[in-house]
């Protein structure tokens, strides 16, 4: 047993000398969060050149599992961990620490030709859920819906099921896309569309909606009267050191926050 | 007769289920292995010299609303004891109910897991199945029904199961009508710490007295295990210790696990596996258990583990003086691939 041991000793110290691990630092995760990661990660490597950072998307959830199982050394995520996680993280030896970095308001868009410019909540549900399949019952034109949702692995699909469908069933036919932008894109091309992104992907080839008569905007969220606002999140094992710890003090910074808000998005102060 | 009209039903249900589903999970892993077997190290009696597949799992799950979806396992064995040396046998077919008024609870009913140990979520550090699986104390499915959720805070899991008893493997008249109660409850005191145990009991002259005689010998049984799991950075160590009673004969045992995981100390993605058995089958008897000792290497070719190459040696010692020890050296392959259709 003591050769076994001192076998693997002798492997790891070898190899952790030929192959020594690299100090880059690693994220993934939410579609949402990344335009924010990125940005920072840009301006935080141009002050620390020796520093690597590599984001990735995939999904909230995608980026949580990958910081359950020790993939990544950061999790984006534009939702709250599930108890779930929390049990197969605890589980894995990973102690799940929650940085908030930023606000968003879900802002609900369509075709810029399309008449309408408000909506409630119920009128959303009864849209996502196939009650509602025409425009003119809106007071729009005489025109189909087309249901546009992000896909399960999403933090935005579980923020919007959870606050506006209140887990209701989505129309069988909803296209369910990967990505804010993939959804921008269907949005703009499709004048029957509606779909919810992040602020931060809000531009003039889409209309926000008002939602129960209230402008997803930086003030609205502040004052809470816009209804389907949320957090966005970065996960990490334990309270962030070193690299990493530095990294989300920028994000934190006057500087970080800054970049949050050109991006889109809204900041914590 | 009647639990394949039963299986059929499942079956033919669950491809139904899937195809109206809103949202379709697929997933299929193949393992396939050399194995070469022999008898003596030093005389390399060569007793098993072949390349088979020894699973290869086929998984549909239905979503069929935010509450209710089902799972469906298919489990494809190439051994000596399949048909031409093949087979196909369900392994898991049930439907998982959530939004109970306990939070984070669900209830599977159907071809279910068996959450008994370790046994349910067993991810084979190495090619060898875990404890209670090797010894046959539990089999890894049954049909029956379980209630399981999450503790608070992510504190523990639990669950409450009524199963058949008689795992998945077992048909038409093997099958008895009495029931097996299960418990198994796990907790995580601190991060990375998981303590755990499971009950599982079973009286065969519960429901049916009359018939004990004519078609079961073994009427009482009682089987628990108690495990300590710890997880951190690198290091994985897991020890279980298990204990199982028919009628009055006891059988104990325990099994220890170490793996280390370099992908955490360096860009190489290999683990290193250690694992020690000891199983004695009737603790009145003497010369009738064994231990197993098996050292091993995983090379992970992708982070998320959808290719593993796992090479490992592995020797079984028996206290009968008679037996001679086996020794195996395994090369596996193993990979899998899911996707989501909506």
């Amino acid at each position: 047993m003591k050769k076994f041991l001192t076998l693997i000793l002798t492997f790891l110290t070898v190899f952790s000398f030929v192959f020594p691990k690299s100090n880059d630092i690693t994220m993934s995760g939410s579609t949402t969060v990344f335009p924010i990661s990125q940005k920072a990660a840009e301006v935080f490597m141009d002050k620390n050149p020796s520093i690597n950072i590599t984001v990735r998307g995939g999904g909230s959830g995608v980026g949580i599992s990958n910081l359950i199982e020790g993939k990544v050394d950061i999790a984006n995520s534009s939702r709250k961990i599930k108890d779930k996680e929390v049990y197969q993280a605890k589980e894995n030896g990973v102690n799940v620490y929650e940085t908030v970095i930023a606000n968003d308001a879900l802002s609900i868009v369509v075709h810029p030709s399309n008449p309408v410019s408000e909506i409630d909540l119920k009128t959303l549900k009864n849209i996502y859920t196939g009650k509602i399949k025409n425009w003119k019952e809106l007071g729009g034109n005489d025109m189909s819906i087309v249901v546009v949702s992000r896909d399960v692995s999403s933090g935005t699909f579980e923020v919007f099921n959870e606050k506006v469908l209140e887990k209701a069933k989505y129309r069988e036919d909803a296209l369910l896309l990967a990505s804010n932008n993939a959804i921008l894109s269907t949005v703009k091309d499709t004048p029957g569309a509606i779909g919810y992104i992040g602020l931060g992907f809000v531009n003039e080839n889409v209309k926000a909606l008002k939602v129960e008569g209230v402008y997803p905007s930086k003030e609205s969220v502040n004052n809470k009267t816009y209804k389907i606002a949320r957090s966005l999140y970065l996960y990490t094992n334990g309270k962030p050191k070193g690299n990493i710890g530095k990294f989300i003090d920028f994000i934190l910074s006057d500087e970080g926050q800054k970049i949050v808000e050109e991006i889109g998005y809204i900041p914590l102060r | 007769m009647k639990s394949k009209r039963i299986t059929l039903f499942l079956i033919l249900s669950l491809l139904f289920l899937s195809v109206i589903a809103g949202e379709t999970k697929y997933k299929f892993e193949i393992w396939s292995r050399y194995q070469a077997s022999f008898l003596n190290e030093n005389e390399f009696e060569l007793t098993k010299n072949q390349i088979y597949s020894p699973r290869g799992y086929f998984t549909v799950e239905p979503k069929l609303s935010d509450y209710i979806k089902g799972r469906f396992t298919l489990d494809f064995v190439s051994s000596e004891n399949g048909v031409d040396g093949a087979s196909v046998r369900l392994k898991y077919a049930y439907l998982d109910f959530s939004n109970l008024p306990i939070k984070n609870s669900n209830i599977n009913f159907g071809l279910i897991k068996n959450y008994f140990g370790t046994i349910y979520d067993y991810d084979y550090p190495v090619y060898e199945t875990e404890l209670s699986d090797k010894e046959k104390v539990v089999k890894s499915a049954d049909y029956g029904l379980s209630f399981n959720g999450l503790l608070p805070a992510g504190f523990g899991f639990y669950a409450f199961s009524v199963m058949n008893g008689e795992g998945y493997k077992k048909t038409d008249s093997k099958v008895d009508l009495n029931p097996a109660f299960l418990v198994n409850v796990r907790l995580i005191p601190i991060t990375g710490l998981t303590v755990g145990g499971s009950f599982l009991y079973e009286d065969k002259t519960l429901l049916s007295p009359e018939s004990v005689d004519s078609l079961i010998s073994d009427s009482l049984r009682m089987a628990y295990v108690g495990l300590v799991k710890f997880k951190f950075n690198f290091l994985s160590i897991s020890f279980e210790y298990l204990s199982n009673r028919i009628d009055s004969v006891f059988s104990a045992g325990y099994s220890f696990i170490g793996v280390i995981n370099s992908d955490r100390l360096i860009d190489i993605p290999v683990e290193l596996v250690g694992r020690y058995d000891s199983w004695d089958k009737n603790l009145d008897a003497t010369d009738d258990g064994h231990k197993r000792i098996i050292a091993g290497t995983n090379l992970n070719f992708f982070k998320d583990k959808g290719v593993i190459m796992q090479l490992s040696y592995d020797r079984t010692m028996y206290e009968d003086t008679t037996k001679t020890d086996v020794n195996n050296v395994v090369f596996q392959m193993k990979w899998k691939f899911s996707n989501t259709i909506n």
